[in-house]
């Protein structure tokens, strides 16, 4: 629905790691719950799209317990506003999760593109992230 | 092993015990000298003793929760210290050898072996006294062990020096959460980080990469069975650093709503925490000057059935103090506004759109409060920087409003007056049909966050207090939500064109550009600027969401067009998103703006919209 994001210090401090990293692949998503159809040139469609379970190769570890580049990992993009392809890449904040087989999950509402590496980098501190 | 002299009788002695070691024990009940306000440790150990002078039992329950209410939170004043030392020598030969193991065990104190002590001192004149035996050597005193807090699943032991270190059952993992940052972070209460695991030993270390001196922290086992330990609470302590971070409040969570009594109720969604247990809270009236006190309960929440005295239309300061810092609650973290007040400031109080539906609570009430806003109407005319989108799926209308303000900024002037009992009467054209007006009429209040700034949609740039704000993009909205039916009506998707010619009265041209010349766009684009007709662009729909990756540019998403222009001989569209942030190429201003190379344009946007005439 193109919201605003939420602000970046409302969702970092839920962060347990961050990484810059590239999507190698899907390994897994939900069936995709059809959208509205809607006039051409309407925008804000309401809908979300499938959960998915992406690899995700890292190019930088940013902070928190993540592979050193080079490595890779899996981590859940929930059910919402955006959708991620292999090649797509970006700053991932990570939330992870207690409990057998549980992959962290991304926050930001659109995943990669919610906040600049930049942004990121310069709000650890304040958030004691390193 | 650790024990208590004098277990011949099979009673404890504290008589044999000296000073040093009682002040041991006091100093394991609290490491820390200001007080936890949300327990009544005096009133604990009124209760053991009265509970002692009665049955002459002091049972392992009564050491447990003496330690619970002391310990975990690791402050007891020393007025609270020396009741319990007291406590102790007065009625020791009543403390069964249990009780007395548990306490002593628990506070790492390892008293001198059973023996002929001195005769009881003459404070404890109620005591009978133990027969001695012949004196013993001394026994050298035994290093303090470390302190133990914590249930039968999970202990913390020691303190936070080298983070949070314990003993769970192997293979669980800990996860905890900083109470103390908790509302700021705008986290629930078991929005937990999994700091360690414990190992075939049961030990565990981790830390929570934001925890302070004095911070309150609360921890859980998880098995590999997802099963849930009950929690420990501790105050951070040891780290050698000042416990210098007062208690945060997030006032977005309290909804404030006046009563016919006098009194103001204050709740808020108890599942998120609101500032750090334990802390008071300070609301002062800035009409009457009246101050309320309250502690914040054990999970952040007020206490149920908190009210202040007041009115509609009241604010009140919130200040808050952990009992370390700001303890004159001088430092204010914000004011609330007391929504309503029918002939309060900006006139009488006319019916208001729905909120959003996901904004409603399950019984249909709403989530937010209400705050009349009398700010200006203009500050210094409309421009398209005032814009900026609230939490709500209607990009399309605010890309308009923007785009209307870039090229005819009167209109929007033209479109909306100040009436004199406050409220604001705006006019719409059905079907952008001059011939056609609506005039809508709204008061200023606008759902809020409690602090002052509106839900929706707001002023960009200038101040979102209510006596301050800019109104004029806030007031336009609210007064289509209310002509199209509330908005959730107009919270759900849209498109920009016909809300331009919605405000102006006109139609608009409808652009797809994915068949159109690239040229021929840019050249339209140039003489909508030149001749002043507001333009908008849409995005593709959010399943094409992957290839806006990296872009800069957002999927399902409405756009203002502020213009067209060539420079080292290329071509750029000029764009406006209506957050007021989020641009490609992030030049540092995150104010929305930007300009996009023609042929980008053209390839991730999908539509282009021009009012004509």
């Amino acid at each position: 629905m193109a919201i605003p994001p939420d602000p970046i210090d409302t969702v970092l401090p839920k962060a347990t790691a961050a990484v810059v990293a590239e999507v190698t692949r899907i390994v897994a998503q939900d069936p995709q719950k059809p959208l509205p159809r809607v006039k051409e040139g309407t925008t804000d469609v309401p809908g979300q799209l499938a959960r998915q379970v992406v690899e995700l190769r890292v190019k930088e570890a940013i902070f928190g317990q993540a592979p050193a580049a080079g490595g890779t990992l899996q981590a859940e993009k929930p059910a919402g506003e955006y959708t991620l392809a292999p090649g797509n890449q970006g700053p991932f904040l990570l939330a992870g999760r207690a409990g057998p087989g549980a992959k962290p999950v991304i926050l930001g509402r659109y995943g990669p593109d919610t906040y600049p590496v930049d942004l990121i980098k310069a709000r650890l501190a304040k958030h004691g992230k390193r | 092993m650790s024990g208590i002299g004098g277990l011949g009788a099979n009673r404890p002695d504290f008589g044999s015990a000296d000073r040093a070691e009682l002040d041991q024990l006091a100093q394991g009940i609290g490491a820390k000298a200001d007080k936890t306000p949300f327990y009544d440790l005096a009133g604990s150990v009124d209760r053991m003793a009265t509970a002692l002078a009665k049955d002459g039992k002091f049972t392992v329950a009564d050491a447990r929760e003496l330690i619970r209410e002391a310990g975990d939170f690791g402050g007891a004043s020393a007025d609270e210290r020396k009741a319990i030392v007291n406590l102790i020598r007065t009625n020791g030969s009543k403390i069964t050898p249990a009780a007395a193991d548990t306490l002593a065990k628990h506070y790492g104190v390892q008293l001198r072996p059973p023996g002929p002590g001195p005769a009881p001192t003459p404070a404890r004149p109620t005591t009978p006294t133990t027969p001695t035996t012949p004196t013993t050597p001394t026994a050298p005193t035994a290093p303090t062990q470390p302190r133990v807090v914590g249930n039968d699943s999970l202990k913390v032991i020691g303190d936070q020096s080298a983070g949070i270190q314990g003993q769970a059952k192997p293979g669980d993992t800990i996860e905890a959460i900083n109470l103390s940052t908790a509302p700021e972070g705008r986290l629930h209460l078991t929005d937990t980080t999994v700091i360690g695991k414990a190992d075939a030993q049961g030990k565990y270390s981790g830390r929570l990469p934001d925890m302070k001196e004095g911070d309150i922290v609360r921890l859980r086992t998880r098995g590999a069975d997802g099963k849930e330990g009950d929690w420990v609470t501790i105050k951070v302590g040891g780290t050698g650093a000042p416990d210098t971070r007062n208690a945060a409040v997030n006032l977005e969570r309290f909804n404030l709503t006046a009563g016919s009594d006098g009194t103001i109720g204050v709740t808020h969604n108890t599942g998120r925490p609101l500032s750090e247990p334990g802390a008071t809270l300070r609301f002062t009236n800035t009409r009457t000057g009246a101050k309320a006190d309250v502690t914040v309960t054990e999970n952040g929440s007020l206490p149920p059935g908190f009210k202040l005295r007041g009115q509609a239309g009241d604010s009140f300061t919130v200040a808050s103090s952990d009992g370390k810092n700001n303890t004159n609650f001088a430092a204010v973290a914000g004011t609330l506004q007391v929504p309503g007040g029918s002939n309060g400031p900006g006139g009488p109080d006319l019916p208001d759109p729905g909120l959003v539906k996901d904004d409603m609570n399950a019984d249909g009430t709403s989530s937010y409060a209400k705050t009349r806003f009398t700010g200006p109407l203009f500050i210094d005319g409309p421009t398209p920087g005032d814009v900026r989108q609230g939490a709500i799926g209607n990009c399309y209308f605010p890309a308009a409003l923007a785009a209307v303000a870039d090229k005819n900024p009167d209109a929007i002037k033209n479109a909306i007056k100040q009436n004199a009992d406050g409220t604001y009467t705006v006019r719409f054209y059905e079907y952008g049909d001059k011939s056609r007006p609506k005039d809508i009429t709204v008061d200023g209040d606008l759902y809020a966050r409690s602090f002052g700034g509106p839900l929706y949609g707001s002023s960009l740039g200038g101040s979102t207090q209510p006596d301050k704000m800019e109104m004029w993009f806030p007031i336009i909205e609210k007064a289509y939500a209310q002509w199209k039916g509330g908005y959730d009506a107009i919270g759900h998707g849209g498109i920009s064109g016909d809300v331009m010619g919605e405000v102006m009265g006109a139609r608009d041209s409808y652009t797809r550009l994915g068949s159109a010349d690239a040229n021929r766009v840019f050249s339209q684009i140039q003489d909508g600027a030149a001749k002043k007709r507001p333009m908008t662009a849409g995005t593709f729909g959010k399943e094409e969401s992957a290839r806006y990756n990296n872009s800069g540019v957002y999927a399902n998403h409405a756009y203002s067009v502020l213009g067209a222009v060539e420079e080292g001989g290329k071509k750029y569209v000029q764009l406006r998103n209506p957050w007021g942030q989020s641009e490609p190429g992030w030049d540092g201003k995150n104010d929305g703006v930007f300009k996009l190379e023609l042929d980008k344009f053209m390839k991730l946007y999908q539509s282009f919209s021009r009012l004509e005439s």
